[in-house]
Formats: structure tokens, sequence, C-alpha cells
């Protein structure tokens, strides 16, 4: 790969060799390869592909918003409801658990345990 | 306002029809790109539809500095080099020029590989064996007819490592095509 080499590739590039060397004649193979499509091309559809996925892209963070406001409105309606009734938070039932601090935590350290089981070895062998 | 200005302008205003033309205007370079940097059949068309959900995505700040095929061919490169690095695929290297070319210009039997290729096949396989910055380059010039600093921009390459990319690697083709020459007219 010398300066010969480049004089050579610039004389095809201006249509000036006469390939009469191998390798200015190698090298109108290469040129001439280098300006093939790929085999791969797209199909007629793709532009109608493309913009149906935007648009099914939109209704999904359309559907998110509105998921949102509904999470919003309950939660305002949930405050007026408890203003309005003088309601009163009752954790009667959690007191029970409040004498056994192991108990609580051994649960969620066995939770934590068969989600990591789960996951690394029963859903890895599932197939779809 | 040129053209592409006002085809952005429309997409920007959320005209899905000028978008489709935008689509059909580049599919070709995007296609290009991903077709030769990319061997997997399966993940090249899923490539081509992401790169275009990027250019629609982020068309509102594109700013006209560069042409904008010079723009889209930057997200098909990204695209398509993420892609390679996700499937770890080296990418970020290229091996300095004495041990590659010794590697890159091969041992094998030319007569054995003739028997079963014609040479411009041969040809494509010997391209499809160069680094990904090597295929980048040679597609962006010889196929989509950009000027050195245009693949420069759509690469973040310099031009002078354009042009030495793009010497290299026709060179580095030639030497392997060369060797199979003699023997092809002997077939």
């Amino acid at each position: 790969m010398t300066t010969k080499d480049e004089e050579l590739q610039n004389q095809i590039e201006r249509n000036e060799s006469s390939f009469e060397s191998t390798d200015a004649y190698a090298y109108k193979k290469v040129f001439d390869a280098l300006k093939r499509e790929p085999d791969f091309h797209l199909p007629i559809n793709f532009a109608d592909r493309v913009v149906q996925k935007i648009e099914t892209k939109k209704e999904s963070s359309n559907d998110f918003v509105w998921f949102g406001l509904g999470i919003f409105t309950f939660a305002i309606a949930a405050v007026v409801a408890i203003a309005l009734t003088d309601f009163k938070l009752s954790f009667g039932a959690l007191k029970f658990i409040a004498g056994y601090p192991g108990l609580f935590i051994f649960g969620i350290g066995f939770i934590l345990f068969i989600q990591w089981i789960d996951k690394k070895f029963v859903k890895p062998k599932i197939s779809f | 306002m040129t053209d592409d200005q006002a085809l952005v302008a429309r997409v920007a205003s959320g005209d899905m029809q000028a978008f489709r033309l935008l689509i059909k205007q580049h599919e070709r370079l995007v296609s290009h790109m991903i077709g030769r940097l990319i061997d997997n059949a399966e993940d090249r068309e899923e490539l081509c539809q992401d790169v275009f959900l990027k250019v629609h995505e982020k068309l509102s700040e594109f700013n006209f500095q560069s042409r904008l095929s010079t723009w889209i061919a930057t997200i098909a490169y990204r695209h398509a080099v993420n892609h390679l690095r996700k499937k770890k695929i080296k990418v970020s290297d290229i091996p300095d020029e004495e041990s590659f070319t010794a590697h890159f210009i091969s041992e094998e039997n030319p007569e054995e590989k003739l028997a079963d290729e014609n040479m411009d096949e041969l040809v494509m396989k010997f391209i499809g064996l160069l680094p990904v910055q090597y295929k980048a380059v040679l597609t962006l010039y010889h196929l989509d007819g950009m000027s050195y600093p245009e693949i420069g921009v759509a690469t973040g390459m310099p031009e002078g490592t354009v042009k030495n990319y793009l010497f290299r690697a026709r060179a580095l083709v030639k030497e392997n095509v060369k060797k199979y020459l003699g023997k092809e007219e002997w077939l």
C-alpha cells in the first residue's frame, strides 16, 4: 500500500486507468464491487410500517396520560371524602405485628428470596 | 427555504404524509448503511425502523448545520455501531496497520475458493470482512456519493481519517483480490 496505490486509486476514480497492470485490474474489480447495492432491500410498505409504529406509540402515551389523570382525580376524591366524613385511619390489625419484628423481617426476606429463585432459575427456562 | 427545510417543517407540524416522503427519500441511504454493517438479516429491517423512529423523535432538534441526509446517516451509523456493541461484536479498535494487513490478506487456497464463488461475490466477501469503520466510510462514499467532510460529520471522524480509511480499505481488498486474479484466468 504505497503512493503508487494512491495514484492508481485516483486514476480509477477519474476513469484514466488503462487496467494494464494486475494492480489496476484488481482495483477495477474492487471499485465495481463497491458500487454494488447490498442484497438487503426494505419492503415496499416500509414507510407505512414506520408511520404506524409512531401512531401506536402516540396512542399508548395518550393512554398513559389518561391513566395519570385518573389516579390524580381518585386521590383528590379520596382527600375530599376523608375531609367530609371525618374518617379516622386505624392500624389496629397491624399493631399485632409490632411485637414480632423478626417475623416481619423474615417475611420480607423470604419473598425476596423466592423472587430471586424465580428470576434466576425458573423464568430463563420458560420458552414462548 | 430549501426542500429539506420545508419537509422538516411539515413533519414537525405533525404531517405524517410528509414523514412518509422523508422516509422514501432516505430509506436507501439507511438500508445501505445497515445492510453493509449488520450481517444478521433478521435484525436489519427492525434497525432501519428504529433509525426512522429516532429521526422522527429528534427532528425538532435538527438545526440544519449539515444536510438532512448527513444527519440521518449519522443516526444510522450510530444505531448500527450500538447494535454491534450490544451483540458484543468488537467495533472500537482499528488494528494497527501491519498486523491487520497480514491477517486480512489470507493464506487460503485461491483455487478452492474460486471453484465455489465468482470474483464479484469474493470481492463482496472481502469487503464484508473489513472493520466496521472502513465499511461505513466505503458505503457512504461509493454508494451514497458523500464527500469527505460529509462522511466526517456522519461518522464523527476527522476528514484526514476518512481519507486514510477509504484508501486503506480499498488497498486491503485489492491485495486479496490480486491473489485470486491469476487463478480466475486458469479456471
